[in-house]
Formats: structure tokens, sequence, C-alpha cells
């Protein structure tokens, strides 16, 4: 062994990497987590279960059987639903039988798609009773509260997004009257440049 | 833009580089696509992005300015050499002056990034070589920490089976006895100790290969100078090492169970024959490669005067399985190459395979890695597509194509016998973000790769063809399931069981396991309508399905109706044993049969939905299915009441077997007699039995490995408390439970064993008989299962090789059965 004098010892022990691992936690917390911060550090450090967010509503357990069992066997899958009418809300947590296999699944299957969707997975300290819920007004996932883009996979636009154009709808429905015959539009020949036959080019 | 200046958070003065903050002195966001792969903010392991790491960002002041220092240092270690420029030399030179004058300061970051690079960026070995010998030249005292932190690092690397590590740390000390860093006799010394265990003689075993493997990688690039400098001891251990590989492939040649691609007269396979020649080819051009450029030969003078340093030996690891050592294989060759082109191309292919194996945590940065390797090539060494070009405008047999010879490598590695080094889906992935990086390339470079294998299909390995179905199956899945199908039109008039036949058809259905059938039928010609099912899959629930007479009929409904409206498991049982007392016209047994069938259906329909609700009705109603499991029998019926209920959905076939193995309601013993049901011979070219036998003796032999661990664990808390003063009481109930994990796990061996034992049986004994297989195609896949379950499972069979021999591969067995237990027997030594 060489004397440890000539360098630092914790050069053999740090587990600094120039290329950042894709198995590490992200920088997410759970807000309704009960616990400390290194209570979730530790929970992380062993856990089997992942988060998995932006699926489509319509994908199903199946379907994502089928693309998580790629990292390993799963024990079981939970599908996130909506509060108000319980059905998919685009998120689900999938419980590994173990941490390596939950490892290995935010290596290879993090950010690869599903149905066409970027599937986004994160370690999570492991399903509680309530969890598999939205936490959204509307029932569905925040995101889909303030979401501004038209997502066909997530039910169309963000249920405040959604709102408003109901609204629109429903004033232009009341405002507009439908006419019976369509005008001609008169015919003018006063500048020429802009689309007439006479005048110069 | 930088506001830095004018608005607060800013630092005054100094430094004058521009910093990447907003107008509100926040670090800005990375984007993602402008950062190079190991460009990041984050230093000491966190991921990028916002995070703790510039925590000290707000501070001004020395922690802040060092912080930035070192991060800078960092970033020029990473980044030097990424390309073979004129300029690399002066980089070189400029940057050990600069590390050597700050390495006392900010040791550990350069230490420790310089350590990375080494491991992280295998393909800039010449570089990091050249940096180290530059960094001794100016100051031994730095040359020698370096040498002993890599030193250290190679041994606990070693000490760990890491082999990837080992492998990329030897070539970078084959280097530093060029940059003379270290003397060659050292280096020498370092490769004996991969070769004590061949003192005694030549013995060809799994860790042996390992070692002369590396031993070899090592000599390839240490040719050069140990032949100036030690060209006896050179010539010596070439010998050996000669000798090592003509025993290796003497044993191991024309092995059918490692062999990917049956259609080449067995020259491939042998990875270690095929490094050999490559070695063999270098020392004959002096020992020259000149794919990449060699910086070290720039400053011959410079090191002349460099202080050599001694390194403590190194020890192979002690305990080891043979399945822990790296099994060294060769890259296949896919795609026609300039047969001039031998150590070029291994070259290459050898720094892409190291560089897929040391990032392998992250397949993103490692596919931007990956594009980046040819940048240290030297001029015409290989051509690299552009997307201008049409792909036919590239002639690979007159020049090494850089994307070719990686996705080579990937396809090497994803069908790698006799298994891969990582998950099948790593190569997936990895191809998916290659893909996105270079999306037209790369999406030609792929489908070329794929057409090239399906086009030998009737020659692959039937292991392989599997794995190659499940990789084109995501990746297809990830780009809009988009593939040029018409290539493959004529599929459908080929024999249902042929190669192709059932690989195109099994890709689809994998397709809509992944999607849903109408999305999957969208994509598809009309000539592929026979090859995906006319409906979705869905259960086929036999009380509704045939026909049956009254008295069925009022069980099955009021059984329906009782699960239907949540009713509990002494209901449902209540309910059979009434009706079918009643029927005085059939005996006892008959009876129970009718009645665990109609039991398992309802549960099933209960289940039917999704695979939760299939689980929840697994579990609740657990009780009854184990107490109408009683028997071998009885297992073996509701097994096959599984099948018939999910004959129209494979994968939930495999599912419900899956989890009735986990709840006891059937044993693997049961899976095996199911699987390998006479009833099954036509159809062995069917993927999903195969998965099923799969997960259940993978199951089997992860439960003996968990067990293992309990035992350990049990034993050390036992010990832990014979040692401390416990009361009497306490130490019997760690007496017991160790006894109790040992009885667990001796039955968990039992079980283990005949599960290895019946499968290999039944295998045997239906390649052996002429009603085993309906016809030849037939007999081939079977036989290539009967392959692909030896080779997986060969510790396994090893294990049991007495009884297998006594009983199973008799002179009764044919003679290709025999064949493949020698070849598993020469694939154990």
């Amino acid at each position: 062994m060489a004397p440890a004098t000539l360098f630092d010892d914790s050069l053999l022990t740090d587990t600094f990497t120039i290329v950042p691992r894709l198995d590490r936690p992200s920088t997410y917390k759970d807000h309704q987590y009960q616990g400390s911060t290194e209570q979730w550090s530790t929970d992380l450090a062993r856990t089997t279960t992942l988060y998995v967010g932006n699926l489509s509503f319509y994908t199903t357990e199946e379907q994502l059987y089928e693309i998580f069992s790629k990292a390993g066997e799963i024990k079981r899958i939970i599908m996130g639903l909506s509060r108000t009418d319980k059905t998919p809300c685009g998120f689900c947590f999938v419980e590994y039988y173990t941490h390596e296999n939950a490892l290995e699944c935010m290596k290879y299957v993090n950010g690869t798609k599903l149905d066409d969707r970027i599937v986004r997975t994160d370690l999570d300290p492991g399903f509680k009773e309530g969890r598999q819920f939205g936490r959204g007004r509307s029932g569905g996932q925040v995101r889909d509260e303030y979401r501004q883009e038209y997502d066909e996979g997530r039910g169309g636009w963000g249920h405040m997004r959604a709102k408003q154009e109901e609204d629109r709808r429903i004033q232009q429905e009341e405002n507009y009257e439908a006419i019976a015959s369509v005008p001609a539009g008169a015919e003018l020949e006063i500048n020429g440049r802009l689309g007439g036959q006479s005048g110069d080019m | 833009m930088d506001f830095s200046g004018r608005v607060g958070g800013g630092r005054r003065g100094g430094g004058g580089g521009h910093r990447n903050v907003d107008e509100f002195g926040r670090e800005r966001r990375d984007k993602p696509h402008q950062r190079k792969p190991y460009d990041r903010p984050a230093r000491g392991g966190h991921r990028g992005g916002r995070g703790g790491a510039h925590a000290a960002m707000g501070h001004v002041g020395p922690v802040d300015e060092a912080q930035e220092i070192e991060s800078r240092l960092s970033s020029l270690i990473v980044k030097v050499g990424d390309k073979n420029t004129p300029t690399l030399q002066n980089n070189l030179e400029a940057l050990s002056v600069v590390l050597e004058k700050d390495c006392v300061k900010h040791e550990l970051t350069v230490m420790r990034t310089f350590r990375q690079c080494v491991l992280e960026l295998p393909w800039k070995v010449t570089v990091y070589s050249t940096l180290a010998g530059l960094l001794n030249a100016k100051n031994s005292e730095t040359g020698e920490k370096v040498v002993t932190l890599m030193h250290a690092v190679l041994s606990a690397s070693l000490n760990r089976g890491d082999w990837g590590s080992v492998k990329v740390l030897m070539r970078f000390f084959a280097l530093l006895v060029s940059t003379n860093t270290i003397a060659a006799s050292t280096l020498i010394a370092m490769l004996d100790t991969f070769l004590a265990p061949l003192a005694g003689g030549v013995k060809v075993s799994a860790s042996n290969n390992c070692y002369v493997f590396i031993v070899l990688s090592t000599l390839l690039w240490a040719g050069r100078s140990l032949q100036e400098h030690a060209s006896a001891e050179l010539e010596q251990r070439l010998e050996l090492v000669s000798k090592y590989v003509q025993a290796q492939v003497e044993i191991n040649q024309g092995n059918a169970l490692s062999t990917v691609f049956h259609d080449v007269p067995p020259k491939g396979s042998n990875g270690l024959a095929h490094l050999l020649d490559v070695v063999r080819a270098v020392a004959a051009s002096s020992w020259k490669i000149d794919a990449i450029y060699a910086p070290y030969e720039m400053f011959t003078a410079e090191f002349a005067q460099a202080k050599q340093h001694a390194l403590p030996a190194l020890e192979l690891p002690a305990q080891l399985a043979a399945t822990a050592f790296y099994t060294p294989s060769e890259f296949l060759q896919l795609v026609p190459s300039p047969s001039d082109q031998l150590v070029r191309k291994y070259v290459m292919q050898d720094f892409i395979a190291d560089t897929l194996t040391q990032l392998e945590g992250n397949r993103k940065d490692c596919g931007k890695c990956l594009m980046q390797i040819h940048g240290l090539c030297n001029e015409d060494v290989c051509s690299v597509m552009t997307t201008v070009q049409h792909p036919e405008d590239i002639d690979p047999e007159s020049t090494l194509v850089f994307e070719y010879m990686m996705a080579e490598v990937l396809f090497s590695f994803l069908l790698q016998l006799p298994e891969g080094l990582y998950r099948e889906m790593y190569y997936t992935s990895l191809a998916i973000e290659l893909r996105k990086a270079e999306p037209v390339i790369l999406a030609n470079v792929f489908e070329t790769m794929v057409e090239n294998i399906v086009a030998r299909v009737q020659f692959i390995d039937v292991e392989c063809l599997n794995r190659l179905s499940n990789w084109l199956a995501v990746y297809i899945s990830n780009f809009g399931f988009q593939w040029d199908w018409k290539k493959w039109e004529n599929t459908a008039s080929e024999a249902e069981d042929s190669p192709k036949h059932r690989f195109v058809q099994e890709t689809l259905l994998k397709l809509i396991r992944l999607s849903y059938l109408d999305r999957v039928r969208a994509m598809l010609p009309d000539s592929y309508a026979s090859l995906i099912p006319a409906k979705p899959p869905a259960h086929n629930f036999k009380f509704t399905v045939q026909a049956m007479d009254e008295r069925t009929r009022d069980v099955s409904v009021a059984m329906g109706r009782c699960l239907k409206s949540k009713g509990t498991v002494e209901q449902a049982l209540a309910i059979l044993q009434e009706h079918y007392s009643q029927w005085a016209d059939i005996d006892d047994e008959r009876r129970q049969t009718l009645a665990r069938e109609m039991l398992v259906e309802h549960v099933f329909l209960l289940g039917s939905k999704t695979f939760s609700h299939m689980l929840n009705a697994i579990e609740k109603f657990m009780p009854a299915l184990q107490k109408f499991g009683d028997s071998a029998e009885a297992k073996l019926q509701i097994a096959q009441v599984t099948e018939d209920f999910w004959l129209r959905n494979p994968q939930f076939f495999a599912i419900t077997i899956d989890k009735l193995i986990n709840y006891r309601v059937i044993d693997p013993a049961t899976v095996i007699a199911m699987l390998f049901d006479n009833g099954h011979v036509g159809s062995w070219s069917k993927f999903h039995y195969w998965e099923i036998l799969h997960n259940t003796v993978k199951k089997v032999n992860m439960r003996v490995v968990q067990l293992q661990g309990r035992l350990e664990a049990a034993n050390t808390a036992a010990n832990a408390m014979a040692d401390d003063d416990v009361p009497v009481a306490a130490e019997n109930q760690t007496a017991e439970s160790v006894e109790h994990v040992e009885a667990t796990l001796a039955q968990m061996v039992q079980e283990q064993k005949d599960v290895v034992v019946s499968t290999t049986r039944h295998f045997a004994r239906l390649l052996s008989s002429d009603s085993g297989a309906a016809g030849e195609l037939d007999r081939a896949w079977l036989h290539g299962r009967f392959k692909e379950f030896l080779r997986t499972y060969r510790v396994q069979i090893m294990e049991n090789a007495p009884v297998l021999e006594s009983e199973v591969f008799t002179a009764e067995a044919s003679s290709d059965v025999r064949q493949a237990f020698e070849d598993v027997r020469k694939l154990s030594v």
C-alpha cells in the first residue's frame, strides 16, 4: 500500500465524478413529506419506489409494467388519480423489489418515451395512502392547473386555461349572431397596387 | 449580455471573466442544449443545475475566489485534448505549468479531477498520461503523488473486480513508461501480477481469461516503450500469453453457446484470440499505434530528465466468483470494413467500448462523449458522417466509418454472450440518446445495423434475436413508431415459425404492449395484417365463451354476483361448496377440479381490468386459491387455467403467473410443468413462454441470494451477541433465527436444484424425441432456448452436473443435446 501521507485519504473514498450519475435523487422534495431533510435523504438512499410523472392520462398500468420491468421485477404500481373523478391524472408510483432496480430505472428508463411522451422518474421515499391523489384544485396534478399549452394526452388545456377557453366559448356563443347571407364586399378601384387590374406595378 | 457589474450580486473588479449570472445576480440556469457533456457548474458530485453546489456564490471573498479558480482548473483538465489540434502540444505544456503551480493550493480538486479524467474519459489516455509525465518532469513530488494515487485507485478497482476501471488504468500506466514516469520494469512487475496464476502452467479459467485480456490490452499500448527498455521481458510475456490464448482457443473454438452468428466459420466470438491478432499486428509495425494523436512523443526531451517512481506490488482479488470476471468477447462485424485497418479499428472500438463501460452511470453524457471520441484521431484514420451526405456516399469498405464502428460496439454489447455486462435497457436508451443527438445520421446507421442483422436472421442465436427484438420495440416506440416496414413486407408469406416471421411478429407484439393495437396497426402496411392480432388483447373467460349446462351456469352466476358485490373468501367458498356438493353424478376429485376452475376463472375475471386489480384479486382470494392448490396436480391446473384465461394476452399471462408464484399459490415447479406440456409442441418459437421460464428461474435464484444475505446478517448478529454479555434468552432467540434462515435456505437451494434439473430434463426429453417438436424449425427454436437456458444458468447447471450427467445427458439423449452440455462445461472452466 502506498504511504498514506502522499495524498489525501479522501481521494480514495470520495464519490466525485465529472459526469454526474443519473441514479442520484434530484433536488425535488415532496412538501407534504413528514420528516426532516436528513430523513428524506436516508429514505431515498434505500428506497425501492419511484415517482413517475408526465404520463398521458390514457397510459395504462400494463404499458407502465412493460417499460418499467426493463429495470427489474415490479412489486406494484399505484396509479395517480384525480381526487374528484378517480381517473388517472398523469402520474404514478412504481415500486420494485430492490433498491438497485430503482436505480437502474433512473439510469435507463427515466427520460425515455412511453406513449410518445418523455417519462420522468424520481426516487421517492415510498408510497403513503393518500399520495395517489392529485393535489391540484381541480383534483388533478398542480401542474395541470396552471399549464398554458394544450396537451392532448393530459386532457387538453390546463384547468385554469380550460376555464378561460370555456368562458370565451360561452361569450362567443352568446354574443355572436350568425348572418343569413354572405356579403359580397364592395368593389373598389381606388388603389390598384393592392390588387386591382389597373395601376402601376 | 452581462449585467453583473451594474446590478447587485456581481463581484466588483478582479477576474475580468464574464460570469454567467442574470440581472438579479442569480446563476443562470443551464440550457442543456448548450452544455458540453462534462461542462457543468456544479462540483463535488452534485447533479447540475440549481442545487446546493453554488450556495457560496452569493458570498464575496476568498472562498468564492478559491472556488472559482478550482472550477476553472478542473474544467481546464477536463477539456484539454478534446481535439487533435496544432495547439494541443502548447496547451498541455501550459496546463502543466499552471497545475504545477496551483497543485499545492488546490491539490484535492486537481487530483480528484485528474483521477476521474483517467477513469471517465478513457479515449484521452494519451493526453492524460502526457500531462502526468509533464507534471512529473516539472516536479517529481507532484508526479509521485499522481502516480501513487492512480496506483491506489487501481488496487481498489482490482479488489472490487471493477474490470473496466482496471483495464483503463493499466493502459494509463502503460503509457507512463513512455513518459518516463515509471520504469519499464515497474510495468512488467504489474503485468506479472496478472500472469502469476499461469506460473505453474497454463490453465484456462474465467479469471485467467480476464487477466490475460488485461495484460494483452496493456501490452498493446506498452509495447513500444517495453521493446525499447525491456525487449526480452516483453517477448517472454508475449510468448506466455500467446500460449494461453492458444489453449483457450482450443477449448472454446466453435463453442455454440458463446457464438452470436453461426453463419461465419467460427473465427469470431473469441475476444482473446482477436486481441492477440491485433497485438501481433502492432508488434509487426514496430509497436506503433497511429490511430490517435500521441502527444508524449513531442516531449521526449522534457521526459528524459524526469524521475521514475517505484510502486508497491499489486494484489489480485482473493475471493471472486467465476462469474465476477470480465469475459473477453469480440466486437461483431455488422458492416463491412477495410480489412487492412485491423489495428486502427480495434483501437477505436476499444475506446468506444471503454467509454460505454465507464460512463454507464449517465447514458446521456455517455452518448455525447461517444460522439467526440474521434476528436483525437489522426488525419484520415476514420471518416465521420455528415448530414448532407447520403449514407450510400460513404463506402465502409474503403474507409473506417466512425458511426458504424460505434454502432457495432453498441450491438456487440447488446448481443454479448454468455451475457451482457449491463441490462439490455442500457443499450436501448443509449441508442435513443445517440439518435436524439444526431437524428438523421444515426437513424440511418441503426437501421442499417438492424437490417444487416436481420439479413442473417437464420444464423443468429435465438437469445440474441430475442434481445434484438426487445431493443427494437423500445427504440421504435421512442421515435414515433416510425420504421421502414416496407423492407420486411414479405415477412407474412414466410412460415409462421421461420426466424424472420417470428422476429417481426414478436417485435410488433412488444410494440403493442408498449402502446396499443390501433397505434401500431396505423403504422403498418396492409400486408402486415396477419402478423398482429385482429382484436386488442383481452381475457378469455371460460364461462361466457363456452356453452355450458344449466347447473354450471348457476354456479358461475352465483360466483360472479358474489365477487362483484365484494363478497368474502368464505362466501365464495360457501357457494362452491353448496353447488358442487349436490352434483351426485361425479366423484369428489372431479367436483374439486371443477370448483377449482370456477374459482380461479372468477378471481381472474375480477382482476382482469388492470395489473393492480389482478394483484388485489389474488391477494384477497389467496386463502381460497391456496386451499384449492393443495397438490402438484391442483397447482398445475391453476397454471393451465391461467394460460387459458389469458390466451389472448401473453403479457397478462406472464404477470399473473409471476404473481401467483409470489403469493405461493403455485410453485416454480408448477410453472415448469405447465411450460413444457406437450400441448405446447409446435409453439416453441413463441417468445412469451421463455419470458415466463426466465422470470421463474431468476426468481428462485434471487431468493437463494437474498437468503444467503440474510443468513450472513443473522450470523453476524449472533456473533456480535455472543461477544457481548447478553441475557441468555436473547441469545437463544438469535440462534433460533439463524437456524430458521438456514432451514429456509436449505429448502430454497433444494428448490433451485429441482428447477434446474427438471427444466434440463424437459428440454432433453423433448429434443431427444421425434414428437418433442413439430418440425425442423420448431425444434431449432427449442434447441436455441435450451442453449440459452444452459448458458444463463451455467453456474447452477455445473453445481448439478453429476445428477444431470447420470440422469439426463445419457446415451439416449440426442447428440446435439449432449454437445450443448459439453459446451456449457467448457464455458464454465
